[in-house]
């Protein structure tokens, strides 16, 4: 089920209904069964895939305590395999399989490509990273195994964030989940405001914003300007961000109105003052999950158990090589293409050189100019990162970014005007938003007029909603 | 200048039907706002599928090159299966780009899922018992006018603006152009391809160089494929254009650069019959 559509907006109301009323354990049985019906509007086929990660990961984690840690290192490697081959399957087996038969018709060998036919099951990389941190934070002692199967089950498909995030620790949802927050109507009040929000940046913003990236990334490169590279890669920033963090907003919304807090998954990212930063801002539960399951790992660190605070920098082993698979892994993690591999080295590039100018420059750090300095630098850097994420290939995204090398290049326009219209009034809106939630004046004026400003995005999703567009992050 | 009374009026598709169907031949027209080449490629394709054709009758409007969007009346003819078998390779390969570009259709997003049965459900019950959810498509269309009427006021935008050429769009409406018309004369069809009538006693609304070197790339063309070719642009006389609402909000009416008044319409028709017929003897 998709949240912008009819079916869910009749959905939602029922299941929060009964998850007031009902007592404890049919209350966490119904949140399980309605996480699954959500998930089976889409096709119910793939549940019993989604079964298989929920279901070993359940067993092998029961069975870590009693086991002495040479046992649990082997359930928890057997839990790992598990998720990762369902991954394998379903998202990288045809990529895998064509680069490697590309690779030995190089040799000489003529081997045809594989036209095999396997849909990606829908938030299959999010549901097996929730569950192989699951097995994970049990292995590592964060957490005791849940018995009880429901509640367990419920956190892993929890229907607000079971197919694009936020990506949760077990230790943030499943008390939650097993002891129900008081009612309040404050708590409807929010989640409905959250969930109207992200509405409006799907249906309103992200979807109309859609048609003048796809037409300008259907424009042949040679004829596009420096301009327009950066005019589409801030069109699709936007997009994205929108897009995105509308899908947080609604998940976080969802949960608020069963009085379960998700962390927040994005923090205004293009406003960051440096890379670094930015994956502190920009889907932040994914960024911390990288840090604590993959990338601290890699450097030999010591973890931390929470899905907030994005990458942290550690004075250890490896870093900078880490630091570069664990990029390239988080790119592959979006999608099965060289694309998103080209995406995460490039920002691991980035971060590789903030680290280093940074170590030069530590007097400097503070300093409010530098700040600002790296603020404006750090958005267009962050904007021409999304080239590789929308481009149809490799070999289009450094074509597109090599265009901005030529200086006759900035002398003329390629597409039409409201292109760059809408580009920048979104810019401006950006700073203008971020500029009223910043001051506390400003925001007290504002807040008065939200008796018009609430009856006017409800009237803007009404005459909008409709789902012509997925979610981006489905994809992944 | 003034404006008359469209009632009853019909326009020249009909107006040319009749001429025609008085030569024993039958035309059947296809209109579509700021239809652009790509857009026109791919209906030709279909229409080469679905019907016989004799002759294509081909109008090039400046304006038409500044599109580059494939809107979704067009894209669904990827939805009709005998259609998509009858195409060779390259033609699929050419189809993909129906697939590349974002969708406007309401459903697009729950395609062949579960939930696309209960959309459809909840969307007629919805459209039965509230009035608004039907007029939903109209709501949206009323807000991007206003959208664009205030931007025009914002910069002073008028039919009569000069509206520049997008290098990007022209040179993929012209790659479309040839293609069907290629494609045309492979399938024995005879086409009349014109430049279409503008009015000529006020500064039109592009820049002169350009359109002149459209004019000239269009003439090329048809040159090159050995296509019939007709430049119509001064066909309709001056007095027989017409105004326009305003665009930009004001009360004022505005030149209208795209459309005629009735006797335009019958004037142009009879130049069309004549060089369709014409040619024919």
């Amino acid at each position: 089920m998709i949240f912008n559509s009819l079916t869910f907006l009749l959905f939602l109301p029922i299941v929060v209904v009964l998850y007031w009323i009902l007592p404890r354990n049919p209350r966490i049985i119904m949140v399980f069964f309605s996480s699954l019906i959500f998930y089976g509007f889409w096709r119910v086929e793939f549940i019993p895939v989604m079964m298989i990660s929920v279901f070993s990961d359940y067993y092998i984690s029961l069975k870590m305590p009693s086991a002495n840690q040479s046992l649990k290192k082997r359930l928890v490697v057997l839990s790992i395999i598990i998720n990762l081959s369902l991954l394998f399957y379903f998202k990288y087996l045809i990529f895998f399989a064509n680069n490697a038969i590309g690779f030995i018709n190089i040799l000489g060998f003529e081997i045809d490509p594989i036209f095999l036919k396997i849909i990606l099951p829908l938030g299959i990389s999010f549901y097996t990273f929730q569950t192989i941190s699951y097995s994970v934070d049990v292995y590592r002692g964060f957490i005791k195994p849940e018995k009880n199967f429901f509640l367990y089950a419920s956190y892993v498909t929890f229907f607000p964030q079971l197919v694009a995030g936020p990506v949760l620790r077990a230790s943030e949802v499943i008390h939650q989940l097993s002891k129900r927050a008081s009612f309040s109507i404050q708590l409807l009040i929010s989640g409905t405001k959250r969930i109207i929000y992200g509405l409006f940046l799907k249906v309103v913003l992200a979807d109309n914003i859609a048609p003048l990236v796809d037409t300008g990334f259907l424009i042949t490169v040679s004829e596009l300007s420096a301009l327009d590279v950066l005019t589409l890669s801030f069109l699709f920033g936007f997009q994205i961000y929108f897009d995105f963090s509308a899908y947080s907003h609604i998940a976080i919304g969802c949960a608020l109105l069963m009085g379960i807090k998700f962390p927040e998954n994005f923090n205004f990212p293009y406003l960051a003052n440096s890379p670094k930063d930015f994956w502190k801002r920009w889907h932040i539960s994914l960024s911390s999950w990288i840090r604590d399951y993959l990338y601290l790992p890699l450097t030999g660190t010591k973890v931390v158990n929470k899905s907030i605070g994005g990458i942290v920098e550690t004075p250890s082993r490896n870093i900078n090589q880490s630091l570069f698979y664990t990029w390239a892994i988080m790119g592959l993690w979006h999608g099965a293409n060289w694309t998103f591999v080209v995406w995460g080295l490039y920002h691991a590039v980035f971060i590789f050189l903030h680290r280093k100018i940074s170590s030069y420059n530590n007097l400097l750090s503070n300093n409010k100019i530098i700040i600002k300095i790296g603020g404006f630098l750090t958005l267009p850097i962050m904007m021409l990162g999304w080239i590789p994420f929308r481009a149809n290939s490799v070999e289009a995204t450094f074509q597109l970014w090599s265009r901005l090398l030529n200086i006759s290049n900035y002398t003329y326009l390629g597409m039409r005007e409201n292109t760059y219209l809408v580009a920048f009034i979104l810019l401006v809106g950006m700073y203008l938003i971020y500029f009223i939630h910043n001051f506390r004046n400003l925001k007290k004026i504002c807040n008065r007029f939200n008796y018009l400003l609430f009856p006017l995005i409800i009237s803007l999703i009404f005459i909008f909603l409709r789902p012509i567009n997925q979610f981006i992050y489905f994809q992944f | 200048m003034q404006l008359i009374n469209f009632k009853k009026v019909i326009y020249l598709p009909a107006i040319l039907h009749n001429l025609l169907k008085e030569e024993n031949k039958f035309l059947s027209t296809f209109s579509f706002p700021n239809a652009n080449f790509t857009e026109k490629y791919f209906l030709f394709k279909y229409l080469l599928y679905a019907m016989d054709i004799e002759t294509l009758i081909l109008p090039v409007i400046m304006d038409d090159l500044r599109e580059g969007e494939i809107r979704s009346d067009i894209k669904n003819i990827r939805n009709n299966e005998d259609f998509i078998n009858s195409l060779n390779l390259s033609d699929l390969s050419t189809l993909q780009l129906l697939s590349s570009s974002s969708s406007n259709e309401d459903m697009d997003a729950v395609k062949n899922t579960t939930q696309q049965k209960s959309e459809i459900f909840l969307n007629k019950v919805f459209s039965e018992h509230i009035e608004m959810w039907e007029r939903r498509p109209e709501m949206r269309a009323s807000l991007f006018i206003s959208l664009y009427q205030l931007r025009n006021n914002i910069f002073n935008i008028t039919p009569s603006s000069e509206r520049k050429m997008v290098p990007a769009f022209y040179k993929k409406n012209l790659f479309f152009l040839k293609k069907i018309l290629e494609e045309a004369t492979n399938n024995e069809i005879d086409v009349l391809l014109y430049i279409a009538p503008i009015r000529n006693d006020v500064t039109i609304p592009y820049n002169q160089e350009e359109y002149l070197s459209l004019k000239n790339e269009i003439r090329n063309i048809a040159k090159e494929l050995d296509i019939k070719y007709a430049n119509l642009e001064n066909t309709v006389p001056n007095e027989f254009w017409g105004l326009k609402d305003s665009t930009n909000n004001s009360d004022k009416v505005e030149i209208d650069f795209m459309h005629f008044q009735y006797p335009g319409h019958i004037i142009f028709s009879n130049t069309l019959k004549n060089e369709l017929v014409f040619d024919q003897n």
